[in-house]
C-alpha cells in the first residue's frame, strides 16, 4: 500500500477514535461504575441471527445469560427469550462532553437482556463501556502530557539555541542530565517522590504533569538545533539590519522553522505518554478505581488465573496497537514531508 | 588516551549531576517524604536515631546529600528502611539480573536485527523488503506491556514456558547442570518480550544505515570495479554504516533499560524494576535512589562503551581528537 | 591620497577611523586561542552621493567592514561616524533610524531571503519591522519599489526561488531601497552574474543613485569593473587599505604589489604577457 494512501487512513482511524471516547457517554451502553454482580467474567455476548427454532430475525439480538451456581464464572445462554439490538435507546444518565445532559445510547438491549460487547470484569461491569471512557483518560493524558512536554521543549530549545552562551551550557546540562536517566526510571523516580494515595482526578492531572515533565530533553535538543541553524541564516541577519528585535526574529524567522520537528516529535511522544499512563495506572501508580483507565483495566491481569483464563480482559491492550500504528503513520510522514522540505 | 579520559570524566559528571537532581527533587516533592516512610517497627529506636544520625535525615539537603555520597563510598548504597538492611545488599543480586537479562536481549536482538537489516537494505522496495519492513512495523505498533502480558498467556496455555520468576520452586534441590536449564527456561520469556520489543527499532536503524552506506560513491565505484556482492557487503558497506549503528547501541541501551523495567516486573524477574516498584510503594527512599542511580551507571556505562568503539572503529574520529 | 571629489555639500556621509575588529575564538580547557584580525585600523571617507569601492582577495576583511558599518558586527576598536553622528553609539530610536539609512545588500541573495515568504513580504519586511506606513501605504511601496528595479508587480507573489540571480538582485535591491536610505552597501552584487546581467545592474543603480540621491560603497574584488562604477577605490589586503585613489591612477600608477596583482588578474590586461595597455 502507497504511504500516500495509508495516511489517511491513520488520521481517520484517530479521528474515529478519538470522537467515540469523546462521545464516550453516547457510545457506550452501560455506566463504566455500574456494577452486576450477577455477571462477573461474562464474556463478550455473542449476537445471532437465527434463534433456536431456526428462524432467520431480520435484525441481530442475544439471549440472556444465566450462570451455573457451581462454576464460576461458566454461563449458558438462554435460548428462550429473544433480545433485539436496538439503536437509540434510552438509558443511565450521563453528561455529553461534561456538559450537556443526556440519557440516550447509541445502542443497547431491553432489560433484563445484557450486551456486553466485549464481556466484563470481576465486578461485572460492561467491559466496552470502560473501555471507552478509559480511553478517554488514557488517550487524552497522552495528548495534554505531549503538550506539556512540547511547550516546555520548545521553551528551552529556542532559548538555548537562540541565546546561546551560558544559557545554552546550563540547558544543555539539564537536558543531558534528564536523558542520562532511562526513561521509565526517570518516570517512576518523579512519580516515586510524590504522594501516593490520591483520588482520581488529581492522579490524572497529577500523572499528565509526572509524564511531560520527564520527556522535555529530548524535543528540547532537537529545536535547539533548529534554532541554532536558523539563526546562523542570512535573512536573520539580514533582518537584524532593518532594526529587528529579538522577538520579531524568534516569531517571524526563527520559530517558523521548527514546526516539522515539533509536529513529529509531537507524533512519536503522544503514543509513547498514552502507554506511560496506561504503565503507571497498570502498576497501581497511576489513576486509580473506580474511574477506568485503560492501564486500570488491564491491572487485574497481573493475577494469572485471569489473564489465562479471560481473554477479553487483554483488550485495552490490544486496542493500543492500532492506536500506535496510527500515530508511527502519522509520524513518518511528517517526518518526510514537513521536516525535510515545504 | 586523552580522549577516553574526558569522556569518562564527564560520566562521572553526569552521575554527580543525576543524584544532585535526585536528591534536589525529593527535597522539592510535596509533602515530607521522611515523614511518610514507613519504617519497619521490628528496628529499634537506637537503630533509628543511629539511621537519623548517620544519615542526616533531619538536616538539611546538603548534609543529607554528602552523607549518602559517604555511604555511596563506604559501599552501602544508602539505607533500605523496609528490609532493615544497607541498600547494596540488596542492589546488587537484583542489578545482575537485570544486566543479564538487558545484555542478552541486546545482544539477540544485534544478531536478529543485523543481517536482517543487511537482506532488506540489499533488497531494496522488493518483495524481501516490504515483508521485513511491513513485518517490524506491525511488531513496532505492540508495546511491550501488551507483548510481555500475550507470551505470559500463552506459556500459561501452552506450559512450554514456566511462567515467571527466575527459578523454579525446586532449585535448591537441582545438580549443576539441571540449575542452568531451569534458569535459562525461566529466561526465555523476558528475553523474547525484550527482544521482540525492541528488534523493530533496531532492524529500521540498520536498514536505514545500510541503505545509505550502500548509495555511497565509494560502494558504486566498487561495483563499477566488479567487486563481489558479499565482499562489498561486508568489507566496505557494513563499516561505512558502522559508525550510526554503534550510535545507535549506545541508545538502545537506554531503550532496553526502560522496556526490562515493566518486563520484570509483569513477569516477576528479581531485577531492579521489581525492587524500585516495592521500593516506591514502600516509601524506601535510598533504594529508590540507588536503583535509578544504577540504571544510570549502566546507561552512562553504555555509551562510554559505545564511544569507546566509535573511536576504535571511525578514524575520523581518531583524527579530529588528536 | 585621496582626491578631491566634492559632490554636494563638503561634509562626508562616512567617516572611519582607526576601525579594527579581531575574532578571538577560545577554547575551553585546551592552551590555543585562535586570533583572527580582520580589520586593522582602517580610516576611510565617503562622500555624499559618490560611489566607493572597496576592491580586495576573498578573506581580505571587506565583507567585515560592511558588516561593522552596518552595525552587525561590533567591532573592538574604533570610530564610525555617519551624517555627522557617532554611530556606534547610538541606541534604541536613533539607532532604528540610522538603520533604516544605511542599507546592506548581502553577497548571497538567495540566502538573505527567507525562502517561504513572498517577494511582496520581502520587500515590506523592513517597513513592517520599522513600523512605517500603513498596510495599504506599504503595500503600494512595494509594487512601486517592484516597478522601479524593472520588476513586473505582478510577481510580487512569486517566491526568491522563482527568481533568476538578477532578478533577485533587483529584488534585494528593492527591498533595500524601501526605507529610503542614504548608503547602500553591495557586497559583491555582480558575483555569479553574467556579463550582460551585470550591466543591467549596473545601469540600475547608477538609475537609481542619480534619482534618489544615494551614496554607494561597493565590495569587491573584480577591479575593473569598480573602475568601470566607482569614483574612488580602495584597495584592501588583511584587513588594511594598503593604497587608495581614483580608477585612473591605480590602473597607471599601482603602487603596491597587490593592487598590481589584482589589477594583473583581470583577463586581457596581463602585463606578464605583454598585452597590457599600459
Amino acid at each position: 500500500m502507497s504511504k500516500r494512501r495509508i495516511f489517511p487512513l491513520a488520521v481517520a482511524l484517530l479521528s474515529f477514535l478519538y470522537a467515540a471516547v469523546l462521545l464516550a457517554g453516547f457510545v457506550a451502553p452501560y455506566d463504566p461504575a455500574e456494577q452486576d454482580r450477577e455477571y462477573p467474567f461474562a464474556p463478550p455476548t455473542h449476537l445471532h441471527f437465527i434463534d433456536a427454532q431456526g428462524t432467520l430475525h431480520a435484525w441481530p439480538f442475544t439471549y440472556a445469560l444465566t450462570s451455573s451456581p457451581d462454576n464460576f464464572a461458566q454461563y449458558q445462554e438462554d435460548r428462550g427469550r429473544v433480545f433485539p439490538l436496538r439503536f437509540f435507546v434510552v438509558g443511565e444518565n450521563y453528561s455529553l462532553l461534561g456538559f450537556v445532559a443526556c440519557h440516550r445510547h447509541l445502542y443497547g438491549v431491553d432489560e433484563p437482556g445484557r450486551l456486553f460487547l466485549l464481556g466484563t470484569d470481576g465486578y461485572g461491569r460492561d467491559q466496552f463501556s470502560r473501555l471507552l471512557w478509559g480511553g478517554r483518560i488514557s488517550l487524552l493524558a497522552g495528548l495534554i502530557a505531549a503538550t506539556l512536554s512540547l511547550s516546555m521543549g520548545m521553551l528551552v530549545g529556542a532559548a538555548s539555541g537562540y541565546f546561546g552562551g551560558f544559557v545554552d551550557d546550563v540547558l544543555m546540562w539539564l537536558v543531558e542530565l534528564f536523558l542520562a536517566v532511562p526513561w521509565l526510571y526517570l518516570l517512576f523516580a518523579v512519580r516515586a517522590f510524590l504522594p501516593l494515595h490520591i483520588g482520581p482526578t488529581v492522579a490524572f492531572l497529577l500523572v499528565v504533569a509526572v509524564i511531560g515533565m520527564v520527556g522535555w530533553a529530548r524535543p528540547a535538543r532537537l529545536i535547539r538545533g533548529v534554532v541554532l541553524s536558523a539563526r546562523e541564516r542570512k535573512y536573520v541577519l539580514a533582518a537584524r539590519g532593518f532594526g529587528a528585535s529579538h522577538f520579531y526574529l524568534l516569531r517571524r524567522h526563527v520559530l517558523p522553522q521548527t514546526m516539522g520537528v515539533f509536529l513529529t516529535q509531537a507524533a512519536l511522544l503522544v503514543p509513547q505518554y498514552i502507554l506511560a499512563e496506561v504503565t503507571l495506572s497498570f502498576l497501581g501508580l497511576g489513576v486509580g478505581e473506580p474511574v477506568p483507565s485503560w492501564g486500570n483495566m488491564l491491572g487485574s491481569l497481573q493475577q494469572y488465573h485471569i489473564l489465562a483464563s479471560y481473554w477479553w480482559m487483554l483488550v485495552p491492550g490490544l486496542v493500543l496497537v492500532p492506536v500506535f500504528w496510527a500515530y508511527h503513520v502519522l509520524a513518518d510522514f511528517l517526518h518526510e514531508r514537513v521536516e525535510f522540505g515545504h | 588516551m586523552a580522549y577516553f579520559l574526558r569522556r569518562l570524566l564527564h560520566g562521572v559528571l553526569v552521575l554527580i549531576g543525576v543524584s544532585i537532581l535526585s536528591f534536589v527533587f525529593v527535597q522539592l516533592a510535596p509533602g515530607e517524604f521522611f515523614s511518610d516512610m514507613r519504617v519497619d517497627p521490628q528496628i529499634s529506636p537506637q537503630t533509628i536515631a543511629s539511621l537519623r544520625a548517620q544519615y542526616g535525615l533531619d538536616q538539611s539537603l546538603p548534609v543529607r546529600y554528602l552523607r549518602w555520597v559517604r555511604s555511596v563510598v563506604r559501599g552501602e548504597w544508602g539505607y533500605s528502611f523496609a528490609y532493615n538492611l544497607p541498600v547494596s545488599q540488596l542492589i546488587w543480586t537484583r542489578a545482575r539480573n537485570t544486566l543479564a537479562l538487558t545484555v542478552v536481549a541486546a545482544l539477540l536482538a544485534w544478531l536478529i536485527s543485523i543481517p536482517l537489516g543487511i537482506y532488506a537494505a540489499e533488497r531494496r522496495d522488493r518483495w524481501g523488503d516490504r515483508v521485513t519492513v511491513a513485518g517490524s512495523s506491525a511488531l513496532l505498533s505492540v508495546p511491550d506491556l501488551l507483548l510481555a502480558l500475550a507470551l505470559l498467556r500463552l506459556a500459561i496455555h501452552t506450559k512450554a514456558f514456566p511462567v515467571g520468576g527466575m527459578i523454579s520452586t525446586e532449585y535448591a534441590d537441582l545438580g549443576p547442570w539441571a540449575r542452568i536449564k531451569d534458569v535459562a527456561a525461566h529466561f526465555a520469556l523476558p528475553v523474547a518480550a525484550l527482544v521482540f520489543g525492541t528488534l523493530p527499532v533496531f532492524f529500521r536503524h540498520v536498514r536505514a544505515s545500510m541503505i545509505e552506506a550502500l548509495a555511497l560513491p565509494s560502494i558504486q565505484a566498487a561495483r563499477g570495479y566488479g567487486i563481489a556482492r558479499r565482499r562489498i557487503l561486508f568489507r566496505y558497506a557494513l563499516p561505512a554504516a558502522a559508525n550510526p549503528l554503534i550510535s545507535l547501541f549506545g541508545l538502545s541501551i537506554a531503550t532496553l533499560l526502560s522496556a526490562s523495567l515493566l518486563v520484570e516486573v509483569v513477569m516477576s524477574w528479581p531485577g531492579l524494576g521489581p525492587m524500585l516498584l516495592e521500593a516506591i510503594l514502600a516509601r524506601d527512599l535510598y533504594v529508590v535512589i540507588g536503583a535509578v542511580m544504577l540504571s544510570t551507571v549502566f546507561l552512562v556505562a553504555g555509551n562510554f562503551i559505545a564511544d569507546i568503539l566509535l573511536y576504535l572503529s571511525d578514524p575520523r574520529i581518531r583524527r579530529s581528537q588528536s | 591620497m585621496v582626491a578631491d571629489i566634492v559632490t554636494g555639500d563638503g561634509r562626508p556621509l562616512v567617516r572611519v577611523q582607526g576601525l579594527s575588529k579581531t575574532y578571538v575564538q577560545d577554547r575551553l580547557l585546551s592552551r590555543e586561542r585562535f586570533v583572527v584580525r580582520a580589520l586593522e585600523r582602517v580610516d576611510l571617507v565617503i562622500r555624499p552621493g559618490s560611489s566607493f569601492a572597496l576592491v580586495g582577495q576573498s578573506g581580505s576583511g571587506k565583507s567585515t567592514l560592511a558588516l561593522c558599518l552596518a552595525r552587525l558586527e561590533p567591532p573592538t576598536e574604533g570610530k564610525i561616524w555617519f551624517e555627522g553622528q557617532d554611530l556606534l553609539s547610538l541606541r534604541g530610536r536613533a539607532l532604528m533610524r540610522a538603520r533604516g539609512r544605511i542599507q546592506l545588500i548581502f553577497q548571497d541573495t538567495a540566502a538573505a531571503m527567507n525562502p517561504r515568504l513572498s517577494a511582496k513580504e520581502i520587500i515590506i519586511e523592513p517597513m513592517r519591522i520599522q513600523s512605517v506606513g500603513t498596510r495599504q501605504e506599504q503595500n503600494e511601496r512595494a509594487a512601486y519599489m517592484m516597478e522601479r528595479v524593472g520588476l513586473p508587480p505582478a510577481w510580487l507573489n512569486r517566491r526568491p526561488h522563482q527568481f533568476s540571480g538578477g532578478q533577485r538582485q533587483r529584488l534585494a535591491i528593492a527591498r533595500a531601497l524601501s526605507l529610503q536610505p542614504r548608503l547602500l552597501i553591495l557586497d559583491e552584487a555582480f558575483m555569479g552574474l553574467d556579463l550582460s546581467m551585470q550591466a543591467q545592474i549596473v545601469g540600475l543603480l547608477q538609475n537609481l543613485q542619480r534619482a534618489e540621491h544615494l551614496t554607494y560603497l561597493f565590495i569587491s574584488h573584480d577591479l575593473s569593473l569598480m573602475a568601470f562604477v566607482a569614483d574612488e577605490i580602495a584597495i584592501f589586503d588583511r584587513g588594511r587599505i594598503v593604497e587608495q585613489g581614483l580608477p585612473s591612477e591605480l590602473f597607471s600608477n599601482p603602487r603596491q604589489p597587490q593592487t598590481r596583482a589584482l589589477r594583473d588578474a583581470i583577463p586581457g590586461r596581463s602585463s606578464v604577457l605583454g598585452m597590457g595597455q599600459d
